[in-house]
């Protein structure tokens, strides 16, 4: 062992007292020739020694006590702080949660009102429906061929307050629609028929003729309690009404309404496409 | 208070004090605080801003910034590492410069003057106790750290190598060269603090 060597353990042997072990053999063969490493290995273990004082007196200082009673306060505050956080974020997002449910509520209801049928104008089978009779004049209908609009005003009102018409209404009005009548319900004003020609264009989905009376039959009693029958006929039936036929589809059937009259006669009579 | 948590590992107190554990944020500053403390009363010299810089490390623990990795290095390297960083940060912000001359009129913990000519040759007198302290405090800051962390407070190369973010190879050099300035400062003292008394040489203190 040189000096150079014996320098890079010279801390590992001034720490190590017990001269037995295994690294003192090699050094004291080399400190024995080398007064100068002596002196240095010395100067190191008295160093060490003084250190190792050092470390066991500066042991007991610490920080001042206050210092832990300060810590403990911030730490306590901290604590705090974030538990108040942590609620208020449970808070919050407890809030966004039930804000969010309520929007998923109100647009659920606002879908299914728009899907709904309204107004009670559920699909409704032919005959059950109390419902004023539609007199749509077509626009092809010539004039004086008779009908509802031909007839007195009294008997026409008659006729159309008591007929009992199957209407089908498919489809619901747009929400703009407000002349609303609900089934079943009597309305105490009477409507004219331009009113009525107004209100059922949204709610007719068929076309029809207006009725055409069979004056041979006899009178319209206005007290009679009438009954409307729809009927499939030959489409030439309706030549004999003065209505225009198609030629190319004279062999399908037209489906018509007949108004029956208490005494089981027909009284009159639309077509319905 | 239970301050039985003997089995308890270092990362486990440091994570339940993240989480608002007294008890263990309590045995985590009991059993770290007078290392930190020494350490930056030693580094700095100031007993005032040893105490600052250990509240810092602890409210840097209270605050849940520890990134401590266990795998790394043991929690006390990696506090003394805080303690460090702001001693630095204390010193870039304001550097306190003293003079070594003035050095004795500072009754910080140094208040044992050495009057004997070898204070090596006798290290159980209390003034050389005294001339020690005061030579640790003169070594430069890269020797003095090591000195503080592997004698004194007694880490390992590995552990002071954590702390400092350095070698463990440049420990052992920096360590073995501030041994030798040591004993070159207690042998010859009046060679250390007579070379110019002109020229009034300082070093931070910081």
């Amino acid at each position: 062992m040189n000096c150079q060597e014996f320098e890079s353990i010279i801390r590992d042997l001034a720490r190590d007292s017990d001269r037995s072990s295994g690294l003192w053999d090699s050094a004291g063969i080399h400190l024995e020739g080398c007064t100068q490493c002596s002196a240095r290995l010395a100067d190191e273990t008295a160093l060490e020694s003084g250190l190792r004082q050092l470390a066991s007196k500066a042991r007991d200082i610490g920080a001042p006590v206050e210092l832990e009673a300060r810590l403990l306060i911030a730490f306590r505050r901290e604590r705090d702080f974030r538990q108040a956080i942590r609620f208020s974020g449970w808070r919050l997002f407890g809030w966004r949660w039930a804000l969010a449910g309520g929007i998923l509520v109100l647009l659920t209801l606002a879908l299914a009102w728009h899907r709904s049928p309204k107004w009670g104008l559920v699909p409704a089978s032919p005959g059950t429906q109390h419902a004023k009779a539609v007199p749509v004049v077509p626009a092809d209908r010539p004039e004086g061929a008779g009908g509802v609009g031909q007839m007195k005003e009294p008997a026409r009102k008659t006729l159309l307050a008591n007929s009992r018409v199957g209407v089908e209404l498919r489809r619901s009005p747009p929400r703009q629609v407000t002349p609303v009548r609900k089934v079943g319900k009597t309305i105490e004003k009477q409507p004219t028929l331009k009113d009525l020609q107004a209100e059922t264009a949204y709610f007719e989905p068929e076309v029809v003729t207006e009725f055409i009376p069979f004056m041979a039959v006899g009178e319209i009693f206005p007290e009679e309690q009438q009954q409307l029958v729809r009927v499939k006929l030959p489409r030439s039936a309706l030549e004999a009404f003065g209505l225009p036929v198609n030629r190319e589809r004279v062999i399908d059937p037209i489906q018509a309404d007949m108004l029956i009259g208490e005494d089981g006669l027909v009284r009159a009579i639309r077509f319905v496409h | 208070m239970k301050l039985l948590r003997i089995g308890i590992s270092e990362s486990d107190l440091l994570q339940k004090a993240n989480q608002g554990d007294e008890e263990a944020f309590t045995l985590l500053y009991r059993r770290f605080q007078g290392p930190i403390y020494r350490y930056a009363l030693q580094m700095s010299g100031s007993a005032e801003l040893a105490e600052e810089v250990t509240q810092d490390v602890f409210m840097a623990v209270i605050k849940g910034e520890t990134r401590f990795d266990p795998g790394v290095g043991t929690l006390g390297g990696y506090l003394v590492g805080i303690a460090r960083n702001h001693l630095l940060r204390s010193k870039e912000r304001n550097a306190k410069w003293v003079s070594i001359d003035e050095e004795e009129d500072q009754a910080n913990y140094y208040d044992t003057l050495i009057s004997s000519q070898d204070a090596l040759s006798d290290l159980t007198n209390a003034q050389a106790i005294g001339l020690l302290q005061k030579g640790i405090l003169g070594l430069p800051e890269h020797y003095r750290e090591v000195v503080i962390l592997c004698d004194l407070e007694e880490l390992s190369y590995a552990e002071a190598a954590a702390a400092l973010g350095c070698a463990v190879g440049t420990i052992r050099s920096r360590l073995h060269r501030a041994h030798a300035m040591l004993v070159k400062r207690l042998r010859y003292p009046e060679q250390e603090t007579a070379v110019s008394p002109k020229l009034k040489p300082s070093r931070c203190l910081v």
